[in-house]
């Protein structure tokens, strides 16, 4: 019985080595699996480090690429902007990559080697345009699209890399259509109901001597002077053949008739005002106009002789001439005493047009305050001797000058001078003259009616034809004749052509950025302005800062918006200006953009004058205009008196003319640059040039036959792979 | 012999027994505390990566000037929870709060290698460090990248 004993012992003392060795084994065991998973972690961790790294050197990789792009855009590198400009699916912009040094030495830091890159273009397309623009088929319409970039780095002995897919566009940085007009006005027919009297609202200023009359105004806050749209041709030299570079003009609606009452003189160039040597002998077909000129010539008139513009006509019968003295609005002519008063009342006593002035008398002496063609050339310092300026600007609208002419039947060497009477009779003949020797002189024309000699209110009824014995289209075509422009006469320099009236235009260009429309039609977004945005700022304090006013930079490179109201002071900036399109889904305020400018002592108007300033706007850069849209049509406030080389848009739909720009105090104006407006509200905008005429002229590189388009990258990506191998 | 008696494990076997098991079992337990240490290091290490992560995505998705401000503004050393920013972003990642005791960020700003880089570019590193425990150490960890300037 013993020996089981010990056996039992044997084995519990072999229990405890047992137990002991378990527990070691256990201890080991544990701490295996421990260090294991510690050691795995630590490379997962040690991994995943890497692949972090590896990807912030990549994005610094791209990062690079896109800057030097970025650079090389700004410095207008022509070759990289046209690989751009002309990009397909799958070419590559025209672009030598060499990782710059501070890349260089950052993953020469992190021990990262750049394998390689590739950028490609993807998913080109080109932007619509609304129905009423014809875009050119050879010309590059704007686009937009992708460039992906690819780049592989080597990081501890794994390969990183990454694709990322970068939006452009390419965009024009002026208006297409509404850049070539230095004064639009869609809906200014608002602004005259009715083209008589009190209802007119656009022949408001009041002219004597040809100019400003300050007299008739109870108050100088009351006095008023016209929206001046100079020329920059010059006066003395050949007269311009390039129309498009002083710009057009374009009166709307296209359906409605716009009548313009030329001022008038008693002088020839008595004053800068004076308008009635925009009337050309072209205007007076269909009588054989040829090597007939329009010549100061002494009238008699009841009031004694005095000079004005004549065109003479030669008669059939030897020595007579039918004389057509021409007669402008003034306070001359509204006085009862005035040299035209009698004679005028005479001649037109059966002209239903000039019998409505009898209502309202006081509007003969009423000119336009549109001067389109700019101040009288033969004012002032100009001399007299100046050829008639002919087809200088493009008027597009219905678009009538209205004057009066005051038809004779002279025959100078035997002292007989017969009034052509008004008459709608169309068998009328004026009565033969007689010499004191009894021999008759009759009436015998040439060419046309007795009609177009007689004495009348031109463009009195311009319901009528367009253009016949009374009714003077403002505009004169290619070969000087006065023609009515439409839409189907516009041809773009750069080969947009239109194919619905203007006044359509803004409505298929312009919408507001929260328009209900633009979420359920996505075409006209595409087709539209909006579709041309490249970046869009939630205020104008972003924009401000984006666009580097604080460092004295105004940068705007291609269609930006802002969603809000935009107020810019004074802008100081000097040279760093970068055009392009601003949109504002608001009111715009703007201070003065002078560029360097110094605005001169001398009225504003005779800067036209000067070759040194005709000079300076004819090198403002296209790509340098500033274009500022209010989206929502609201009004446009210039809170100083200069602005050079912008581009001012406010258009919508109205029912009465609105302020759509105005000035918030009276100055010297000059606006070197384009308007856009729907209404100018003229009747209000004049009172603010009360001190001197202002002068609206228009920078001819805005009509550039190649507009300036801009390359803009976008700061956000529409794809991204990273891949570790 | 006294082999009626009853014989167990002598004192001597027992205090070898027991001296033998501690002498193998007190490496095991230092290696087993090593190991918790790595552990908890790693956990840290994480943490730190992810922190710093964050931070430098953060200052990338600012507007240029706006990144070089707040980089030269978090230049100085300070506690992860002390700064708002980060305070609310690493809310949003599941760790208890004490996990970022005593853990520190700053970031280090560097011009551009050249002239001509300068205003265009500048590299940000961000550095989150954190102590070792009963270690008068620090450990560290940093991100760095460039950030370019958009408007040029």
């Amino acid at each position: 019985m013993k020996q089981p004993k010990a056996g039992l012992i044997q084995n519990k003392r072999g229990s405890v080595f047992l137990l002991a060795i378990g527990l070691l084994s256990l201890l080991v065991l544990l701490l295996f699996g421990m260090s294991r998973h510690s050691s795995g972690r630590s490379r997962l961790v040690s991994l995943a480090d890497q692949k972090q790294t590896a990807l912030f050197a990549l994005e610094a990789c791209y990062g690079d690429i896109v800057s030097q792009l970025r650079v090389r855009i700004k410095d207008k590198d022509k070759p990289l902007l046209n690989s751009f400009i002309n990009a397909t699916d799958g070419q590559k912009p025209d672009f030598y990559y060499v990782p710059g040094k501070t890349l260089t030495s950052l993953l020469a830091e992190l021990q990262i080697d750049l394998v390689s890159q590739e950028l490609v273009f993807e998913k080109i397309e080109p932007l619509k345009y609304p129905p009423i623009i014809k875009f050119p088929a050879h010309k590059q319409p704007e686009k937009k699209g992708l460039m992906k970039i690819s780049c592989e780095v080597s990081f501890l002995n794994r390969s990183y890399s990454i694709d990322v897919k970068v939006p452009f566009k390419t965009v024009f940085t002026l208006t297409p259509v509404l850049r070539q007009f230095t004064f639009f006005a869609d809906q200014i027919h608002l602004e005259q109901r009715e083209h008589y009297g009190l209802s007119d609202k656009i022949n408001i200023v009041p002219i004597r001597k040809g100019a400003n009359d300050e007299t008739t105004s109870g108050s100088s806050s009351d006095q008023r002077l016209p929206l001046c749209l100079g020329m920059s041709i010059k006066p003395h030299d050949q007269i311009n053949t390039d129309n498009e570079k002083e710009g057009y003009v374009y009166l709307g609606k296209s359906d409605q008739n716009i009548i313009l009452n030329l001022a008038g003189e008693v002088q020839p160039g008595e004053g800068d005002l004076s308008d009635l040597w925009q009337v050309t002998p072209e205007s007076f077909k269909p009588i054989d106009i040829s090597d007939k000129q329009i010549v100061n010539m002494t009238v008699n008139t009841t009031a004694g002789s005095l000079q004005n513009k004549t065109l003479s006509i030669p008669l059939k019968t030897r020595n007579t001439r039918a004389n057509l003295r021409l007669v402008g609005f003034c306070k001359e002519l509204e006085d009862q005493n005035g040299p035209w008063n009698k004679d005028l009342k005479y001649v037109l006593e059966q002209d239903s047009s000039f019998g409505r002035y009898k209502l309202n008398h006081e509007s003969l002496g009423l000119s336009s305050s549109l001067k389109l063609l700019g101040p009288s050339f033969e004012a002032g310092a100009v001399s007299a001797k100046v050829p008639y300026p002919r087809n200088v600007r493009n008027i597009f609208g219905r678009v009538f000058n209205r004057f009066f002419v005051l038809g004779m039947f002279d025959f100078p060497s035997a002292h007989l001078y017969t009034k052509l009477l008004y008459t709608t009779s169309p068998s009328y003949t004026p009565p033969d003259g007689a010499s004191s020797f009894g021999e008759k002189y009759p009436f015998e024309i040439e060419s046309g009616s007795y009609k177009n000699y007689m004495s009348r209110t031109m463009s009195g009824e311009p319901d009528g034809k367009d253009f016949d014995h009374q009714n003077i289209p403002a505009n004169l075509d290619k070969d000087n004749n006065p023609k009515i422009y439409t839409f189907a006469d516009f041809e773009g320099t750069d080969g947009i052509k239109l194919s619905e009236p203007l006044d359509k235009f803004a409505g298929q260009w312009i919408y507001d950025l929260h328009n209900s429309q633009l979420k359920s039609d996505l075409n006209k977004v595409e087709s539209s302005v909006i579709g041309r945005i490249t970046r869009v700022y939630r205020n104008q304090e972003e924009f401000k800062l984006a666009a580097g006013i604080d460092k004295g930079k105004f940068l705007v490179d291609g269609v930006v918006a802002i969603d809000g109201n935009l107020t810019l002071e004074d802008l100081p900036v000097t040279t760093e200006i970068r055009g392009g399109i601003v949109l504002v889904n608001g009111k715009i305020s703007l201070g003065s953009i002078l560029r360097g400018f110094e605005p001169p002592a001398v009225p504003p108007v005779q800067l036209m004058l000067t070759s040194g300033f005709r000079d300076y706007l004819k090198n403002i850069e296209a790509d340098s205009i500033l274009t500022f849209i209010s989206l929502t049509g609201e009004q446009i406030t210039l809170t100083n008196h200069v602005q050079i080389g912008v581009h001012l848009i406010s258009l919508r739909q109205m029912e009465a003319p609105e302020t759509m720009l105005t000035y918030s105090e009276p100055g010297k104006v000059i606006l070197a640059g384009a308007i856009a407006v729907s209404t100018a509200n003229l009747e209000q905008l004049t009172k603010k040039f009360r001190d001197e005429l202002p002068l609206f002229c228009f920078p001819p590189e805005m009509a550039t036959g190649e507009p300036p388009m801009a390359v803009v990258i976008a700061d956000s990506l529409e794809g991204y792979k990273y891949v570790v191998r | 012999m006294s082999s009626g008696k009853r014989r167990g494990m002598s004192m001597i076997e027992l205090t070898i027994t027991i001296t033998v098991i501690a002498i193998a079992v007190l490496p095991l337990l230092s290696s087993i505390g090593s190991t918790s240490r790595t552990v908890y290091s790693m956990g840290k290490h994480q943490l730190a990566a992810l922190v710093t992560r964050s931070i430098l995505d953060r200052l990338m998705l600012l507007p240029y000037e706006d990144c070089r401000k707040k980089c030269l503004e978090l230049g100085s050393e300070i506690n992860v929870i002390d700064d708002e920013e980060i305070k609310s972003l690493i809310s949003r990642i599941d760790f208890d709060q004490k996990d970022y005791d005593q853990m520190t960020c700053r970031v280090i700003v560097k011009d551009a290698a050249s002239v001509e880089e300068q205003e265009l570019m500048f590299i940000i590193e961000v550095l989150v460090s954190w102590p070792v425990p009963n270690s008068a150490e620090r450990r560290d960890f940093s991100f760095k990248t460039i950030k370019y300037e958009n408007r040029i």
